[in-house]
């Protein structure tokens, strides 16, 4: 029956990650959210409005939806698709947060030291290396989705600079309008260059 | 030992549990400094900008020169801390207000989570209390007993660049939206804070020049884009022909700096070229040829936002005296105003103790409905939302609903017209009069408790990019909200600064939104006099049914 043994074994963690779910998953929020200065995550961990709270929800839910795609259902493999959609709004926001790209994208290597540390507590749960494994490399594939999304989220930002800087808007305002620039030539007319 | 004693204190303030929120704060709030890297500030003012400003305005603007944000040495005059403490000073004694907002505050914590900038950025200095901190820190330093006899303890803390950079930073994430001061139980308007912050700022040169050009060009040709009168004509001109193009009706009725007429209308100026505020410009249009209105524009008088507002009071006066010079000699009985931001602001606000009363002028009254705007019968200018809904309710518009039947519209309450002058119920009537698909945002995310676009007050400019996008999060966050549940495609606002700024947000936030003023879908629906079968929109989309 040693085969059976390993297979219990390796369901060990998964089943913990399973039934220990709200609390990890609390424990994941707070340390993303630590990453905010104490005065500001204080309150995004707070208030639970969603309009009221954009960054606070956003973490929230974000990272609890993530968490339950991934460790719901252990026999299937997760649906990295729906991880995409439901990841492409906080990335978004934390793409334009004034984190570093590595900072930016940390939260999701958080997951592993969350687990890591409260597994560490459990005395009598042993994890084997075999699941380690392959826990860590889920985290990893959700990794280079995320990877993605912020590059997809900044690429969207530098867009959105270039159609605003492409739009007549800009080029009046920040150059003066044609007008004005042949005004500027004819000599003795004194306007603003 | 007093020294223990002071230190103890400090101690004490800095590691209990912060009123605000509660949470433990790791050191004190001002020995963190203001960092300027690319695209978290906007590019200072260019030299001849600011030389042009001095020759108008002098003693108010500082001395030009070219200098670099990111570097330790703004070179600022020897004796900039005396400028700025005789600057304080001279506004205590001239505002009562500012004096009122620099004592009242109990810190009780109710705007700190109301303000966009916080709520984006998650940085503490933009709650509202602290950024109004950094100016009152000062003030007690130089200016009250207890912050010159207990300094620190009191919260006092001298003027030096450390703080002059914590100004310069935080003054310009703070878009005078005054959402913090609907909350604050003392009516603390923290916008007058920052106008004041910049205001002082502008003595020593620190300055902007997103915000000093366009200002200047406001002084100079009367619009901030610098249009002359003769491009200004021929942009607006331009319009009738796609107006003709999308109803097959030429309209006759514009005219410009026309002695006589009824009524000046003034707009903001990217309404005459920018997209997508040419469309709103149509939707005015259409709707003073509908009913016959005898009007004129000024090509001198050609911007109502004022740029003014966001630099002195001064500059503010003599660009908001320059619709009314217009109204004086053009002979017009009463002002119309356009779908504007701050204009309103100013007109509501300020305009009466500056430059008022215009008693030159009649008491507003509807020429087609006798309608007396008795709101207006000191500023004699009247909000072209109020005068159509005003309409509308008289039955004079004849209306096809179904033309916006491929819009699904929600509505965004600029922060001006609706804080600003409580223009709340109007444009809501107009929208549920020609449109069938409307939706609200949430609650707590408009009328008096709207979210900002996040670049009002001059931070609409590209360079800031990201502090934009996270800073109109919230804004976003809520129109993302009935996009996803209702379809919504079409955020309507009524500022000229929105409908710049948002259609920028969209594009990184919701890009299946799209932005327009709320009089392109008034005049979207109207029935004009011998108008062809309609198949398009005043963007020449196809009219739901006429599709392919």
């Amino acid at each position: 029956m040693a085969f059976n043994k390993v297979e219990n074994q390796e369901m060990r963690l998964a089943r913990f990650l399973e039934e220990n779910k709200g609390e990890i998953q609390q424990r994941w929020i707070n340390r993303v959210l630590d990453g905010y200065a104490a005065d500001a995550s204080a309150i995004f961990k707070r208030e639970q409005d969603r309009f009221a709270n954009p960054v606070g929800y956003s973490t929230r839910h974000t990272l609890s939806a993530v968490y339950s795609l991934l460790f719901d259902q252990p026999d299937s493999e997760p649906n990295m698709e729906q991880i995409r959609n439901e990841l492409a709004t906080f990335v978004k926001i934390r793409a334009v947060q004034t984190f570093t790209p590595a900072s930016a994208v940390l939260f999701i290597f958080d997951l592993k030291t969350v687990v890591r540390q409260f597994v560490g507590q459990e005395r009598n749960l042993v994890v084997i290396a075999a699941e380690w494994e392959r826990f860590y490399d889920i985290v990893d594939r959700v990794a280079l989705v995320v990877f993605d999304l912020y590059m997809a989220s900044r690429e969207r930002l530098f867009q959105t600079q270039i159609n605003e800087i492409k739009s007549m808007n800009y080029m009046h305002t920040q150059h003066g309008c044609s007008a004005s620039r042949l005004a500027d030539k004819i000599p003795g007319l004194t306007v603003n260059p | 030992m007093a020294d223990t004693k002071v230190a103890e204190m400090k101690a004490k303030v800095v590691t209990e549990p912060s009123l605000i929120t509660g949470a433990v704060p790791t050191g004190n709030w001002w020995e963190v400094e203001a960092i300027f890297k690319p695209g978290n500030y906007c590019y200072p003012a260019k030299k001849s900008i600011v030389e042009y400003h001095r020759k108008n305005l002098s003693g108010i603007f500082g001395e030009p020169r070219d200098w670099d944000v990111e570097s330790d040495d703004w070179q600022l005059p020897e004796n900039w801390q005396e400028i700025i403490i005789d600057g304080i000073k001279e506004r205590l004694d001239k505002f009562r207000s500012l004096k009122v907002f620099m004592d009242c505050c109990v810190r009780c914590g109710a705007c700190a989570d109301k303000c966009h900038f916080f709520l984006g950025t998650g940085d503490p200095k933009n709650m509202p209390v602290l950024r109004a901190e950094l100016l009152r820190s000062v003030y007690r330093n130089n200016f009250t007993l207890a912050g010159k006899i207990l300094g620190e303890i009191a919260g006092a803390r001298p003027m030096t660049f450390k703080v002059l950079k914590e100004w310069f930073m935080y003054y310009y994430q703070c878009t005078e939206c005054r959402r913090c001061s609907v909350f604050c139980p003392y009516g603390i308007d923290a916008a007058e804070i920052t106008m004041m912050g910049r205001e002082l700022l502008h003595l020593v040169g620190v300055n902007t020049n997103w915000i000093l050009e366009p200002a200047a060009n406001s002084n100079r040709t009367g619009n901030h884009l610098g249009l002359q009168p003769h491009t200004f004509k021929e942009n607006a001109e331009f319009l009738l022909d796609d107006i003709e193009e999308a109803t097959g009706v030429r309209l006759q009725s514009l005219s410009f700096n026309r002695k006589g007429a009824e009524h000046l209308f003034v707009i903001p100026s990217a309404d005459v070229f920018a997209d997508p505020g040419i469309f709103t410009f149509m939707g005015y249009l259409l709707i003073f040829d509908h009913i016959g209105l005898d009007y004129t524009i000024s090509t001198y008088a050609s911007e109502g936002g004022n740029f003014g507002l966001f630099t002195n009071n001064q500059l503010m006066k003599k660009l908001n005296a320059k619709i009314y010079a217009e109204a004086k000699r053009l002979g017009v009985k009463w002002i119309l105003g356009g779908e504007c931001g701050h204009m309103w602001r100013v007109v509501h606000q300020y305009m009466d103790t500056m430059n008022g009363p215009a008693d030159f002028l009649e008491q507003p009254k509807s020429s087609i409905t006798g309608t007396v705007f008795t709101n207006a019968a000191s500023t004699k200018m009247v909000h072209i939302n109020e005068f159509t809904a005003d309409l509308i309710y008289h039955n004079k518009l004849k209306i096809d609903k179904s033309r916006n039947d491929h819009r699904v519209v929600t509505y965004h309450d600029s922060c001006n017209p609706a804080r600003g002058m409580g223009l709340l119920d109007e444009p809501r009537y107009l929208l549920n009069s020609v449109c069938n698909n409307f939706y609200e945002m949430p609650e707590n995310t408009i009328r008096e408790k709207t979210f900002c676009c996040g670049s009002g007050t001059g931070l609409n400019t590209n360079e800031i990019m990201d502090l934009r996008m996270r800073a109109g999060l919230p804004r976003a966050n809520a129109v993302g909200y009935v996009a996803n549940r209702h379809g919504v495609n079409m955020l309507s606002c009524i500022c000229a600064l929105d409908r710049a700024t948002l259609l920028a947000l969209n594009q990184y936030w919701n890009p299946e939104v799209e932005v327009c003023g709320v009089s392109e879908l008034v005049g979207n629906a109207l029935i004009m006099e011998g108008e062809k079968e309609r198949e398009m929109d005043l963007r020449f989309a196809p009219l739901t049914g006429v599709e392919g």
